[in-house]
């Protein structure tokens, strides 16, 4: 059976908040001798039943509640409990029928209101994800790690008194698996849903994995932005198929594939790019030869005259390039942050790393996409939203894994598009950025998201996809278990929108949707 | 960075891909058959209205317990479903 010790921290923490977390432990069968309890200063845990201060003097607050506090070296599962919460059955069910595998575990947070006219309010959060749990703490203060774990990322004393941050970083860095459990684990009185940043926790985080990044705190969101180091200048292939039309932006009519191509050699920073432009047969000779005019030596322009299928020609441009690196662009975008590519390309100094994905504005500045969640249909998150737009938990402001971004503008490496045999030419219009970022992700790849690197993208705002029946039916074919169960995504939530909503009783929860 | 491919290459390239492309979607649908067994279908579930967890609430049978619980004081009535959520 398995044995649980709780810890908590208990610096500037009320007795009447240690109190109701004693008591939770307390109805869950448990005495409180299985409670670690750590002021890093002015007091020290003793086995006895009571806390003592520097001076000697016994704490009141502890001995009051006659909450015995003990190490117990022999528990094989450690619950960080911050002071004041509750924790739910579930919580200590989970780690019973967790698999060996498992050494870390998280959940859901319910957040009680004390008015009696308010609904609780919930965090449901994600699945794994590395990226973002080096952005900001999605994980919270409530976590399940093993005693051998909690040992070997610093021991109870230092991870006890030490932030959230830091502690989830550490102990997630030294798990075989890390399990999200959908369920309730914890109730806090707290009603901050922002999950916190530490950088300093990051910076240490990354110099323990050897990740050569600068580590930037972005107070605005608040967020850490971990920026990769290049460690070269490879040659990026930007294979954009085009019909070569025109649209009118920013009241002139301008050539879209034209103004891509223009707009990227002036105002991109990375300078090492090639351009492989598929063109349709119809597109005008006076398009090509403007893009000769810009782009010279490094434009190839391949014919294409089959009918319109979008892998295909994406493949074609891929195989007509030399680049160590593919960036897939659609016709109609514009380059925003001037150092959107090394964005993008210092993720790929991680060899576990498949596809990454900016976020895309329309010409108005509202949200084209940050990313697919898949609700099952793949959508566009925060569509449609304004540009400063957050998302819950700050999600749309934050570097994270994604299960699928979109093809108008990703970045991948030719090696993973050649192991995974490229964008399937089984979806001809749609989804064959899902189905690519599957199959990578299948392969043993992350999908990243990340809001640093910005384009605009003119897609018309009213443009529904038209929904091809057999791309329907082939998609659900593949990859129908992971439509059902986005890993990035919460079976809790409400399904079929693309603003997340809390799928029972309340319809509170587009801002608290997911940490 | 790899020489320009010729017109051979490039369409053995193409095929090439295809082969993986067919391989690794046979790979993810034999997957979706273990994960979904008796459930695994071809198509994407529908946006269906009428699967939302509470839709017990509107059976017709329910009607004067509904009418109950609205006309219970306004306190109790937030207890009961603070108990509810979940």
């Amino acid at each position: 059976m398995a044995q649980f010790l709780f810890a908590t921290q208990i610096v500037g923490v009320s007795t009447e908040a240690i109190g109701v977390t004693a008591a939770s432990i307390r109805r869950l069968g448990l005495g409180t001798k299985h409670w670690y309890m750590k002021s890093p200063a002015e007091q020290t845990a003793t086995a006895t039943g009571r806390t003592e201060s520097a001076t000697g003097a016994s704490s009141p607050l502890v001995s009051y509640r006659r909450i015995a506090v003990g190490d117990h070296s022999n528990a094989e599962w450690v619950v960080f409990v911050p002071a004041g919460d509750k924790v739910a059955p579930e919580a200590l069910r989970a780690a019973r029928q967790a698999d060996r595998e498992v050494d870390v575990i998280y959940g859901d947070t319910r957040h009680e209101v004390k008015h009696a006219d308010k609904l609780p309010t919930f965090q449901r959060r994600p699945s794994f994800s590395p990226e973002r749990l080096r952005s900001h703490d999605y994980i919270g203060g409530f976590i399940i790690a093993r005693r051998r774990v909690v040992d070997a990322a610093g021991g109870l004393e230092l991870l006890t008194a030490t932030d959230s941050h830091d502690r989830n970083l550490r102990l997630c860095e030294r798990a075989r698996t890390v399990l999200r459990v959908a369920e309730i684990l914890n109730f806090t009185p707290s009603n901050n849903f922002l999950p916190s940043a530490n950088p300093r926790a990051v910076q240490a985080h990354v110099e323990r994995l050897g990740i050569a990044a600068d580590v930037e705190f972005d107070d605005t969101t608040p967020c850490v932005r971990v920026r990769r180091r290049l460690s070269n200048r490879p040659l990026i292939s930007v294979v954009i198929p085009t019909r070569g039309s025109s649209a009118d932006l920013r009241g002139t009519s301008t050539p879209l594939v034209v103004n891509t191509v223009r707009t990227l050699l002036e105002q991109s920073t990375y300078g090492e790019l090639e351009f492989v432009v598929v063109a349709d047969t119809p597109t005008p000779p006076e398009v090509r030869s403007e893009l000769a005019r810009i782009a010279g030596h490094r434009l190839t322009i391949v014919d294409y005259d089959q009918a319109f299928n979008f892998a295909v020609k994406n493949n074609i441009g891929v195989a007509h390039s030399r680049g160590e690196y593919v960036l897939l662009l659609n016709d109609d975008t514009e380059i925003i942050e001037p150092d959107s590519l090394e964005t993008m390309l210092s993720f790929f100094e991680d060899p576990t790393v498949g596809i990454v994905g900016p976020i895309l504005h329309f010409e108005d500045g509202t949200i084209q996409s940050a990313g697919h969640v898949f609700s099952p249909d793949p959508t566009d998150m925060y569509r449609l939203q304004p540009a400063d737009t957050r998302g819950a938990h700050n999600y749309v402001r934050v570097q994270r894994e994604a299960s699928s971004v979109i093809a108008a503008c990703l970045m991948t490496s030719r090696k993973v598009f050649e192991e995974v045999g490229g964008l399937s030419t089984q979806f001809p219009a749609n989804w064959n950025d899902v189905d690519f970022a599957l199959k990578v992700q299948q392969a043993g790849y992350r999908v990243i998201f990340t809001p640093y690197a910005k384009f605009f993208h003119f897609e018309s705002k009213t443009r529904v996809a038209l929904r091809i029946e057999a791309e329907v039916g082939k998609l659900g074919h593949r990859w129908g278990h992971v439509l059902d169960n986005d890993p990035y995504f919460n079976p809790r939530l409400q399904r079929y929108i693309n603003l997340w909503r809390s799928d029972f009783h309340t319809e509170r929860s587009y801002e608290e949707a997911m940490g | 960075m790899k020489p320009t491919p010729d017109a051979r290459d490039i369409e053995s390239m193409l095929k090439r891909w295809a082969e993986v492309d067919a391989e690794a979607g046979r790979m993810a649908a034999e997957r979706r058959r273990e994960v979904l067994g008796a459930r695994a279908s071809d198509e994407l579930p529908e946006y269906e209205f009428g699967k939302k967890p509470n839709d017990w609430v509107h059976l017709d049978w329910m009607r004067p317990l509904r009418f109950m619980y609205r006309n219970l004081p306004f306190g109790l009535r937030m207890a009961l479903k603070k108990r509810l959520v979940r």
